[in-house]
C-alpha cells in the first residue's frame, strides 16, 4: 500500500470520524450504539498513544494461532478494555489482565485479515498489546510481570494522552466526552510533532535492557512488583534533576529513591492536588523519525500504528520503521515526564482536602506525582476523577486500616484477598496486594467504574435475545401479574409468552380470577372461588344435590370472547342465569 | 481427584476436578460418551464459553459442588424466585451482560442449577415492573403501536389461545 494512499485515505475518515464524534453527547450514554462508538474513540486515544509508548519487542512466534475471534463479543470486551486504565489508576491492577488478554487473542484474528489503518482498525492496536501480553505464558513467572509492565504502560499513554492536553481550549473542554478524546488525541499528535526535536531529560541507568516499565509501575504500584524485583530496580532507578523550566516542571525528581515512606499515602495525597503539568514529551529519541513524517498529524498517527508492525504490511514505507532499535519512545523519559514534585500538591485545589488520611505525617518533599494529574485536564475526566479519586480514597483508606473491610467490600469476591500492612518504613511496607485465587473477578472493576460514571451499565433484552427455551423458563417464574406485563413489553416478548403453552394457561387463568372478582363485587355475590369450584367440578356432584338457590357459576365451553353463562336450575325450574363479563 | 482441562473459546485452559466439571451435564455425558482416562492429557473444548464467563462458572460449580443434587421438578418450585441464596445473590451481581452470557453458558453446559439460579435473577428484574419500566431496564424499543399497545393492555388475548 502506498503511503500516500494512505494518508489520503485518513484524511477522509478523519473527516467522518469528526463527525461521528460531534454527534455524540450526553444522550449517546442512553444509546448502545452510540456508546460503543464512544468507547472505541476511547480506545484509539489509548490504543494509539500505545503504540508509541511500546518499546518492547515483539514476539511473533509466541501468539497462539486458532483462536476464534468472536466478533459479536467485541464491544464488550471493549468496555472492559476501556476501563483497564482507570483501574491502573486506582492501584489495584491485576485483575484486568485475564480480561485483556482475552480481547487480546480474540482480536488476533481480525489483525491479520485487516488493514492497518490505526482509524480504522483498532484491532491493530489492540494487537499491539496482545502481542505484549502474549509473550509471557500462563501460570509464568513473568506473566504478571509482563503484563504489568503493558498495563503501565497503556495506562501512561492516557495519561500522556490527558498530559498533552494542557493546550486544549474551552470548547473542546465542554465538549462531549469522546470528542475531547480525539481532540486530545489530535493534540497530542501535534506536540509529538511539536517535541520531536527537543532533549529535555536525560537519564541514567535506564541503558541496562531492564524493562523501566515495570521499574516505573513498581513505584507506581508497589504492592504489584514482587519484592525482589522492586529491589532490582531499586538502582536503576535513579534520576539526575532535570531542569525545571516554566513548561516542564513536570518532568523533574532528583532522586526517585528519597521516596520511602507512605508512597501510597503521598501518591493519593498527590493526586487530590490539581496540578498544571506543562507539556509530556512523548517522544525524545527518535528525532528523525518523526521529523520524516511529521507534516500532518493524522499522517503521524496512521504510521505510528503501524509502526510496531512494520515488518509486516508496511515494510516498504518504514524505512526507520523495521528497525525494532528505533522506538518512538524510551520509556525512561516518560518516567521523568510522570513524575512531578510533590509541593505542588499544594498549589493546587485540593479536591477532597478535608480528608484526614490514616497516618498524618506524609512527607511531601519525596512525593510523587504520578497517575492521577489526569485530573488537571478536566475536559475529559473532570467529574468521574472527583467520583474516583473519593473511591480510591476510601479503598486505600481502608487498606491502612481495615484490609479485612476492603476485601468485604469487594463485590462478587473481588481479587484483593489480602492486604497486608508492613510497619518498616521502607517502600516495600506499603500494602501489599495479593491476588486472590480467583482471578480475574472483574465485577469489582466493573462496579467501581460504574459508580464513578465511566462505565454505563451494559443492558440486555433476556428474553428476546436468549434462545426461546431459556425465555420460558423465565417467564415462568413470574407471577401472572407481572406476566401480563412482560407480554405488553415489545411484540417479541408477546410471542414468546403466546408460544408457551403454561404461560398461556397462567395468565388465562389469572385473568378470569380477576373477572371473577369483578364480577363478585358488582353481584354482591360471595362467589366460590375457582380452587373450590374445581374441586365440586372433580367430585362430579350433581347439580340438583346442591342447596336451592345457590347460585355457582361454572365454566361452560363456549367459544371464547363470548360471554359466558352460567345456569342453575333450582326446584321450581326457575333458572338463575348470570353472565359472566 | 483427578482433573480435566477445559479450553475456553478464546483459548484458555482450565484445570478443574472432574467432579466439579461434572456438574455439567454436557461435560458429564461427554465424559462418560468418549470415556476418557482420568490421567489422559485430554482438553475438553467450549467453543461457546469465553474464559471470563468460564471462570465464572467454575466458582460458581466449585462453591456449588457438595450441593444436594436439585429436586425433581415439582410444580411449585418453578414460580419461586425469592430463594437465592445469599452467595448466589453476590455472585450474580454483575452487569446484564455477564449475566445474558452466564445464563448462555448454564445452558449450553446444562448446569441445572445455575441455569435456575440465573433466571430467577433475570425473573427477578422483571417482576412487579410496568411494561415501561421492563423496557427501561433492559433498553427495549416499545414496537407497539399506541393503540396496539392499549388492546394488549386491555385483552392480552395472547393467551386465548389453548
Amino acid at each position: 500500500m502506498d503511503l500516500e494512499s494512505v494518508s489520503h485515505a485518513v484524511d477522509e475518515n478523519e473527516h467522518a470520524r469528526r463527525e461521528a464524534t460531534k454527534s455524540l453527547n450526553k444522550s449517546a450514554l442512553t444509546n448502545p450504539s452510540k456508546r460503543r462508538l464512544k468507547t472505541e474513540y476511547e480506545l484509539i486515544g489509548a490504543a494509539a498513544a500505545y503504540c508509541v509508548l511500546s518499546e518492547s519487542p515483539l514476539a511473533e512466534e509466541t501468539l497462539v494461532p486458532g483462536h476464534q475471534p468472536a466478533v459479536c463479543e467485541l464491544p464488550r470486551k471493549l468496555d472492559g478494555y476501556f476501563f483497564f486504565w482507570a483501574f491502573s489508576a486506582a492501584f489495584v491492577t491485576l485483575p484486568w489482565v485475564s480480561l485483556k488478554v482475552t480481547l487480546c487473542k480474540l482480536t488476533q484474528l481480525h489483525i491479520s485479515q485487516r488493514p492497518l489503518l490505526w482509524y480504522k482498525s483498532f484491532e491493530k492496536m489492540y494487537m499491539l498489546e496482545a502481542l505484549n501480553a502474549e509473550i509471557a505464558p500462563a501460570n509464568d513467572a513473568r506473566y504478571c510481570h509482563v503484563r504489568i509492565q503493558t498495563a503501565w504502560k497503556t495506562k501512561r499513554t492516557f495519561l500522556e494522552t490527558l498530559g498533552n492536553n494542557s493546550s486544549l481550549d474551552a470548547t473542546d473542554r465542554h465538549g462531549a466526552d469522546a470528542a475531547d478524546l480525539v481532540n486530545v488525541l489530535k493534540r497530542q499528535t501535534e506536540s509529538l510533532v511539536g517535541g520531536s526535536g527537543r532533549r529535555q531529560y536525560s537519564v541514567k541507568g535506564f541503558d541496562q535492557g531492564l524493562p523501566v516499565g515495570v521499574a516505573v509501575f513498581a513505584l507506581h504500584f508497589p504492592s504489584l512488583v514482587p519484592r525482589g524485583l522492586w529491589r532490582r530496580f531499586q538502582h536503576v532507578v535513579t534520576v539526575p534533576a532535570g531542569d525545571r523550566d516554566e513548561r516542564h516542571r513536570g518532568g523533574v525528581v532528583a532522586d526517585l529513591l528519597d521516596v520511602r515512606r507512605h508512597l501510597l499515602l503521598d501518591l493519593l495525597e498527590t493526586g487530590l492536588g490539581v496540578r498544571r503539568v506543562g507539556h509530556v514529551h512523548l517522544v525524545h529519541a527518535d528525532d528523525q523519525l518523526l521529523h520524516a513524517e511529521g507534516e500532518r498529524e493524522q499522517r503521524v498517527l496512521a504510521r505510528l500504528s503501524v509502526l510496531r508492525d512494520a515488518g509486516l504490511e508496511l515494510a516498504d514505507t518504514g524505512r526507520h520503521y523495521q528497525h525494532r532499535a528505533v522506538r518512538l519512545a524510551r520509556a525512561g523519559d516518560h518516567v521523568l515526564d510522570e513524575v512531578a514534585m510533590a509541593r505542588r500538591v499544594d498549589d493546587g485545589h485540593v479536591v477532597l482536602g478535608r480528608l484526614e488520611l490514616p497516618q498524618g505525617d506524609i512527607d511531601r518533599d519525596a512525593a510523587l506525582a504520578f497517575g492521577l494529574q489526569l485530573v488537571q485536564h478536566p475536559g475529559v475526566l473532570e467529574r468521574t476523577l472527583a467520583h474516583l479519586l473519593r473511591l480510591l480514597l476510601e479503598l486505600l483508606d481502608r487498606s491502612l486500616v481495615d484490609a479485612a473491610a476492603l476485601v468485604d467490600q469487594m463485590p462478587g469476591g473481588g481479587r484483593l484477598a489480602g492486604i497486608d500492612v508492613a510497619d518498616h518504613h521502607d517502600v516495600d511496607s506499603l500494602p501489599q496486594f495479593q491476588p486472590c485465587s480467583h482471578p480475574s473477578n472483574m465485577e469489582f472493576f466493573r462496579s467501581l467504574l460504574r459508580a464513578v460514571g465511566l462505565l454505563e451499565p451494559s443492558k440486555v433484552d433476556f428474553i428476546a435475545e436468549l434462545p426461546l427455551e431459556v425465555s420460558q423458563l423465565i417467564l415462568r417464574k413470574l407471577d401472572p401479574e407481572s406476566l401480563l406485563c412482560a407480554a405488553q413489553v415489545s411484540r417479541k416478548w408477546m410471542r414468546i409468552c403466546r408460544s408457551d403453552k403454561l404461560l398461556r394457561d397462567t395468565a388465562r387463568d389469572h385473568k378470569r380470577n380477576v373477572r371473577r372478582k369483578m364480577m363478585g363485587k358488582v353481584f354482591g355475590l360471595d362467589l366460590v372461588a375457582e380452587e373450590e369450584m374445581e374441586v365440586v367440578r372433580r367430585r362430579h356432584v350433581p347439580r340438583n344435590t346442591l342447596p336451592p338457590k345457590t347460585v355457582v357459576f361454572t365454566k361452560t365451553r363456549e367459544p371464547r370472547g363470548l360471554p359466558k353463562r352460567a345456569k342453575v336450575s333450582d326446584k321450581n325450574g326457575f333458572e338463575i342465569i348470570a353472565k359472566v363479563f | 481427584m483427578p482433573n480435566i482441562k477445559l479450553q475456553s473459546s478464546d483459548g484458555e485452559v482450565f484445570e478443574v476436578d472432574v467432579d466439579i466439571a461434572k456438574c455439567s451435564v454436557t461435560i458429564k455425558t461427554m465424559l462418560e460418551d468418549l470415556g476418557m482416562d482420568e490421567d489422559e492429557e485430554e482438553v475438553v473444548p467450549l467453543p461457546n464459553v469465553n474464559s471470563a464467563i468460564l471462570r465464572k462458572v467454575i466458582q460458581w460449580a466449585t462453591y456449588h459442588k457438595d450441593d444436594p443434587p436439585p429436586p425433581e421438578d415439582d410444580e411449585n418450585k418453578d414460580k419461586r424466585t425469592d430463594d437465592i441464596s445469599s452467595w448466589d445473590a453476590d455472585f450474580l451481581k454483575v452487569d446484564q451482560g455477564t449475566l445474558y452470557e452466564l445464563i448462555l453458558a448454564a445452558n449450553y453446559l446444562d448446569i441445572k442449577g445455575l441455569l435456575e439460579v440465573t433466571c430467577k435473577t433475570v425473573a427477578n428484574m422483571i417482576k412487579g415492573k410496568t411494561p415501561e419500566e421492563v423496557r427501561k431496564t433492559f433498553n427495549i424499543k416499545n414496537d407497539f403501536s399506541p393503540s396496539e399497545e392499549e388492546q394488549v393492555r386491555k385483552e392480552n388475548e395472547w393467551c386465548e389461545e389453548k
